[in-house]
C-alpha cells in the first residue's frame, strides 16, 4: 500500500529539485501557509516553531504565545507527559476538516 | 442466623438501591429541622440552600465541613442538578421542593453537611427531606453551575440575578481500567460521539451501549461536546438512568469483554476521587501537536496543563444568586460562600473569616481563577493568555494533592522584593 507521507515527500523532492534552478524552496516567501493536516494520521510540523541546536524542527513554541495555536502547542516543562496520537479517521475530510454531522 | 442474614441482605439491598437512586427515605430528617435531628446547640446554625452541579459536590462537602465548625457556623444544604436546570431554577425563583429530572427517572435528593461526621472521599452527604409544595419550601439561595451558561438554551436571566464566574472545572474522557487506550484526539471524540454506534468509524469507540454521557443540560456534556465540536443535543452516547456522574463511573468501571470500546465523560474533580476505578485518557484538541492529561502526568494532581492551556476541556463554575444594585449577592450566606471560594474572604484575605475556602477549592481539584494563566470566552472557544491581578499560583501549587512550590513563603509584601505576598507566598504581582 502506498504511504501518503512517502508520496508527499517524493512530490516535495521532485518539485523542489525541478524548480531549484530558478526558485528555491524555502520559508522566506511572503506568504506562509500552515501545512494542511491530513486524514491519514500524519501530523505536520508546527510552522515557525524554530529549530533545535542540531538543526531539527522544534515541535513546540516558546514565548511570546500570542495566539491560541501557539498556546496549545507551547513548550512545556520537562516533566510534563505529552503523547503522540495520530489516528486514521476515514470520515475526516482531505483537508483535515470535519464533515457535517449526518 | 439465617433470619439475621436475610434481614442483613434485605437491608443491604435496600440501602444499595437507595444509594444508587438517591431516593429520600421516610427516616431521613427534614432539612428544615436539622437542629432537632442533630445537636440541640445546633439551633442557632444558619442554613444555606444550594443547587449545584454534581461535579461540585466534593468541594461543597469539603467547604461545608469547615463552615460547620467555624465561627459563625453555616450549614450547607444542597441538591445536585444539571447546570442548565439549576440556572433556570435560580432565574425563575424556584424553591427547594422535591424534584427530579428525566421525567422522574433521576431523583434529585437534598443533602446536608452532618455534624461531627467526616464524609469519606468519593462518598455523598446524607439526605434530608424538603416539602413537596413550593409554598412551604425554602428559597434556593445560591446556584453553582459548572460550565458557561451561554451553552444552555432557553435561559433568560432576570436583571435581579447575578452570575459570576467561580473556579475552573476541567472535564475529560474516561475509559475502563482494562482498556489499552491512553489518549483520544478531538477528532476521534467527534466521530465517536457525533455518530451513532460505529458510523463515525472512530475505532475502538463504535458501540453506543458503551459510550456514556450526561443529558444535554449537564455541564459535563456541554463542555465535552464543545471540545469535540458536536452540539450537545446531537451527542449519540447512552444517557443512563439515573443521569448522574456516579452512574457513568459505575458503568465505565463495569466488567466487559470489550474494555477498549468503553468511553465516558466526567468532571475531573470526581475523577480525582475515583482514580482507582476508571482510567483518564489524555486529550489532544484541534490543531494540537500532542495529547495531554490535565495534570503534568497521569499520576499527579497539579492541573498544570489546564492552567496553561495545554488541556482544552474546561469551563468556569458560575455562581448564581439574587444581586443588589451594585452587583453583589444580596443573601449574606450566598455572598460568604462565593467570597470564600474566590479567596476574597478567609484567613489573611481582604475579608477575615476562619474558613480557608481557597484550600477547599484547590484540594477538590478545582482551579481558582487567580491560578489560571489562560482564559476563554465560552465553551470550546480559543484561549488567550491571562494574568490575574492578584495571582495565587504559588498557593495553588503548594496545596494541591502532593503539591510543592519553589515560591518563597512570606507574611508581608516587604519580604517579596518588587512582588507581593499573597496567601503566604511571594508572587510577582
Amino acid at each position: 500500500m502506498k504511504h501518503p507521507f512517502l508520496s508527499a515527500l517524493l512530490a516535495f523532492t521532485v518539485v523542489c529539485g525541478g524548480a531549484s534552478t530558478w526558485l528555491a524552496c524555502s520559508d522566506d516567501s511572503s506568504v506562509k501557509e500552515t501545512p494542511a493536516p491530513t486524514s491519514t494520521g500524519t501530523v505536520p510540523p508546527l510552522p515557525d516553531a524554530g529549530t533545535l541546536p542540531d538543526g531539527g524542527a522544534k515541535d513546540c513554541y516558546d514565548p511570546p504565545l500570542d495566539t491560541h495555536f501557539k498556546i496549545i502547542n507551547a513548550c512545556t516543562a520537562a516533566n510534563v507527559t505529552r503523547l503522540e496520537k495520530n489516528p486514521v479517521l476515514p470520515k475526516l475530510q482531505a483537508d483535515g476538516g470535519l464533515p457535517p454531522l449526518q | 442466623m439465617r433470619s439475621f442474614s436475610r434481614r442483613t441482605l434485605a437491608a443491604s439491598a435496600f440501602l444499595g438501591a437507595t444509594l444508587a437512586t438517591g431516593t429520600a427515605l421516610a427516616a431521613d430528617p427534614p432539612c428544615a429541622s436539622l437542629q432537632q435531628a442533630d445537636t440541640p446547640q445546633d439551633n442557632a446554625i444558619r442554613k444555606i440552600y444550594i443547587e449545584s452541579g454534581d461535579t461540585q459536590t466534593p468541594m461543597l462537602q469539603r467547604l461545608g465541613a469547615e463552615l460547620l465548625k467555624a465561627n459563625p457556623p453555616l450549614r450547607i444544604i444542597f441538591r445536585e442538578r444539571p447546570t442548565c436546570n439549576l440556572a433556570r431554577d435560580l432565574f425563575t425563583g424556584a424553591k427547594m421542593n422535591t424534584a427530579s429530572d428525566n421525567n422522574g427517572a433521576t431523583p434529585r435528593p437534598v443533602r446536608y453537611i452532618p455534624d461531627n461526621t467526616t464524609i469519606a472521599q468519593g462518598a455523598k452527604a446524607p439526605i434530608c427531606t424538603v416539602p413537596d409544595d413550593a409554598g412551604s419550601a425554602q428559597p434556593i439561595q445560591l446556584g453553582v453551575g459548572a460550565t458557561y451558561l451561554s451553552s444552555c438554551t432557553g435561559l433568560t436571566k432576570p436583571d435581579t440575578v447575578g452570575v459570576v464566574d467561580g473556579p475552573v472545572q476541567a472535564y475529560g474522557f474516561i475509559t475502563n481500567n482494562l482498556s489499552s487506550q491512553v489518549a483520544i484526539t478531538a477528532e476521534e471524540g467527534h466521530f465517536a460521539f457525533g455518530y451513532l454506534d460505529g458510523a463515525g468509524e472512530a475505532n475502538p469507540w463504535v458501540l453506543k451501549s458503551l459510550k456514556f454521557q450526561r443529558a444535554a443540560t449537564a455541564s459535563t456534556t456541554l463542555t465535552m461536546a464543545a471540545a469535540i465540536r458536536v452540539p450537545a443535543s446531537l451527542m449519540q452516547g447512552t444517557i443512563l438512568a439515573p443521569d448522574t456522574s456516579d452512574n457513568i463511573i459505575t458503568s465505565v468501571k463495569a466488567t466487559t469483554d470489550t474494555p477498549d470500546a468503553i468511553l465516558g465523560v466526567l468532571g475531573m474533580d470526581l475523577y480525582d476521587t475515583r482514580r482507582a476505578d476508571v482510567k483518564l485518557l489524555a486529550f489532544r484538541t484541534f490543531g494540537q501537536r500532542f495529547a495531554y492529561f490535565p495534570d503534568s502526568t497521569s499520576a499527579s494532581f497539579d492541573k498544570v496543563n489546564v492552567r496553561d492551556g495545554h488541556y482544552a476541556p474546561w469551563a468556569p463554575t458560575p455562581y448564581i444568586a439574587v444581586k443588589d444594585s451594585t452587583g453583589n449577592f444580596v443573601d449574606p450566606d450566598a455572598r460568604r460562600v462565593f467570597e470564600l471560594v474566590m479567596g476574597l474572604r478567609g484567613p489573611g484575605a481582604p475579608v477575615a473569616d476562619p474558613v480557608d475556602g481557597l484550600k477547599a477549592v484547590v484540594q477538590s481539584s478545582l482551579i481558582p481563577e487567580c491560578a489560571m494563566k489562560v482564559t476563554r470566552a465560552g465553551d470550546g472557544a480559543d484561549f488567550q493568555l491571562y494574568s490575574d491581578p492578584s495571582p495565587c499560583g504559588c498557593y495553588f501549587e503548594q496545596n494541591v494533592q502532593g503539591g510543592a512550590t519553589s515560591c518563597t513563603t512570606c507574611t508581608q509584601d516587604s519580604q517579596c522584593g518588587t512582588g507581593h505576598c499573597r496567601y503566604g507566598y511571594c508572587e510577582a504581582r
